[in-house]
């Protein structure tokens, strides 16, 4: 659906893309992660158009966007960073005059309205001035204006950005309805946001992708070792000792609660033969856990290692 | 053309929205009506191009109002990105909004000025003269024209900034150079430039339609330069694509 090929984008002197290179398949939720400053803006403003690349290629349905910017532009649905309205307008009028600049016309206009005022539920908002509703709400306005075409690829720029928990909880069950079959892209800068949304992250930092998959493709990809912690009820270091000992165990660590971090090799789950060693040797086994990488210490890992 | 109609539609409601249209409306009718009234109680002649002597600088003065908004507040809120990223052209933006100004400004400024002609009508004494509706007719074309290129003169100066106050202030000043350049012709030493600073004024433009003339000049003049105005606000939206 997208194909991006050597995507390079200079403001001046700065390189605010180092050549990136993604596809992105029709149907697929695409997460950007990065924090502040990575350029998911910039890759998404070339995607839509709104700016050109310094060098490289997109080409979106197989289609170029220097050569059918119409076309192209019509496929996509955006909702810029901030969330852009014209707060003198009321939700209605706005969201029609947004269908008629998408090219909407005739009977098509006042249906999908409808639609999308009942898919983002604002329905009964629909007749008040932009500039009189809450921030989680003009989110809302903003997703039905990009909806509003009913077009093939959703691209959201940090849509729940200032939203409280449970605004961000709204907005986010409302991106993961409007799915259907369509491709979806959407940027953040919270980890958790992303995985729980989507099939594929593309983690970006200063320009650069440094690492895409999954959730679990990423933390395979990062953690060399994954930890174990362990809890004993006393004798602590000497337990420590003890566990050091176990073949594959490669470095182990107590913290000032007494809690055993035990670092083990990528491929080998150890957690059955550290609690038979424990018991055997009559320590009283109070906790164990597998300790994986919280998706917090991967991102810092992914987007501080470049 | 469907999309400059949508975008023009959009554009003209919005003017009523704020009072910033009603706002220019009254002045500029205040002023209009003051000055028109002096002349009429001195003169109480019926002649139109002296009677609306002064409305050429007054349009000169309010203007600019009408287009300071119309892309520097786009550029400023962030909404420029959502046009811009519809399937509509830069251009198609600029002449869509371009009509919308152009249309209010004939609405609350040209519009309600007809009244001073049906005040002159009323003169008309038995014996004189009376009101020749021809050169009223040449008045409100060299009114419209001169209006026109101020219009776009704003669209260009607004689509170059964030700011509503710079945008107005350069394009208040740009307009006002071009207003009076002629008075510098007498300066210059070289005919070539003096003659070239008469013909780029404004206001040299407008005196033949005042008299009641209208000459191919003076309107290929004021299109002209309305045309270039709009086309340099085209490419300066469209360079945003660059940046
Ligand atoms: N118009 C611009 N001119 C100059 N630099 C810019 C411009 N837009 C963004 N940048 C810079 O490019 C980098 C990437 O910005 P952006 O794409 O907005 O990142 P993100 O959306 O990931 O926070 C930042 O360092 C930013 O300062
Ligand atoms: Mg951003």
């Amino acid at each position: 659906m997208i194909q991006i090929k050597g995507l390079i984008k200079d403001y001046g002197d700065f390189r605010a893309l180092k050549d990136i290179s993604v596809d992105i398949k029709k149907g697929e939720v695409i997460g950007l992660l990065g924090p502040n400053g990575a350029g998911k803006t910039t890759l998404m403003r070339i995607i839509t158009g709104y700016i050109s690349a310094s060098l490289g290629s997109v080409k979106v349905g197989g289609k170029d966007i220097l050569d059918d910017p119409k076309d192209v532009k019509k496929l996509i649905g955006y909702l810029p960073e901030n969330c852009p309205l014209y707060p003198d307008m009321t939700v209605r009028d706005f969201l029609l005059s947004m269908a008629e600049t998408k090219g909407i016309k005739g009977p098509k206009l006042k249906e999908r309205l409808e639609y999308v005022l009942n898919a983002v539920k604002i329905k009964d908002r629909e007749k008040s001035f932009i500039s009189t509703l809450s921030k989680g709400y003009r989110q809302r306005v903003g997703l039905a204006q990009s909806l509003i075409h009913d077009p093939q690829i959703l691209i959201l720029d940090e849509p729940t950005v200032g939203l409280d928990p449970n605004q961000i909880i709204e907005i986010r069950d409302l991106i993961m309805g409007l799915k259907g079959d369509r491709t979806i892209i959407l940027s953040s800068h919270i980890l958790p946001e992303v995985s729980q949304m989507c099939e594929r992250i593309i983690v970006i930092a200063d320009g650069s992708i440094v690492a895409q998959g999954s959730e679990s493709e990423l933390i395979t990809q990062v953690s060399a070792n994954h930890k174990v912690h362990i809890l004993v009820q006393e004798d602590f270091h000497k337990a420590m000792d003890l566990i050091k000992t176990i073949d594959g165990v490669q470095e182990v660590h107590i913290d000032r609660n007494n809690l055993i971090e035990a670092e083990i090799q990528k491929d080998k789950d150890l957690r059955p033969e550290i609690a038979q060693t424990l018991i055997k040797s009559n320590f009283k086994l109070l906790e164990l856990r597998g300790g994986e990488m919280t998706l917090e210490e991967i991102f810092i890992q992914l987007t501080q290692a470049n | 053309m469907r999309n400059i109609f949508i975008l023009f539609k959009r554009e003209f409601k919005a003017y009523f929205f704020s009072p910033v249209a009603y706002i220019i409306s009254f002045l500029f009718l205040a002023l209009s009506g003051y000055f028109f009234a002096g002349f009429v109680n001195r003169f109480a002649s019926a002649e139109v191009g002296y009677a609306f002597g002064s409305f050429p600088i007054l349009i000169l003065f309010f203007a600019p109002f009408l287009t300071i908004r119309l892309i520097s507040e786009e550029k400023r809120s962030g909404t420029l990105e959502l046009m811009l990223t519809s399937p509509i052209s830069p251009l198609e933006l600029v002449i869509g909004k371009y009509l919308a100004a152009f249309t209010v400004f004939l609405t609350v400024m040209i519009l309600p000025t007809l009244v001073y002609i049906l005040v002159m009508g009323s003169f008309a004494q038995p014996g004189s003269p009376g009101l020749d509706y021809g050169v009223v007719f040449t008045v409100y074309m060299g009114l419209i024209l001169f209006g026109a290129s101020l219009l776009s003169i704003g669209i260009f100066t607004s689509s170059l900034t964030e700011s509503q106050l710079i945008a107005g202030i350069v394009g208040f000043v740009v307009s006002l150079i071009l207003y009076l350049i002629d008075g510098q012709a007498a300066t210059v030493r070289s005919p070539f430039w003096a003659d070239l600073m008469k013909e780029l004024s404004l206001q040299t433009h407008y005196i033949d339609f005042a008299g009641g003339m209208i000459k191919a000049s003076n309107v290929i003049f004021y299109l002209l330069l309305t045309s270039l105005f709009l086309l340099f606000a085209n490419k300066s939206v469209e360079s945003h694509v660059w940046k």
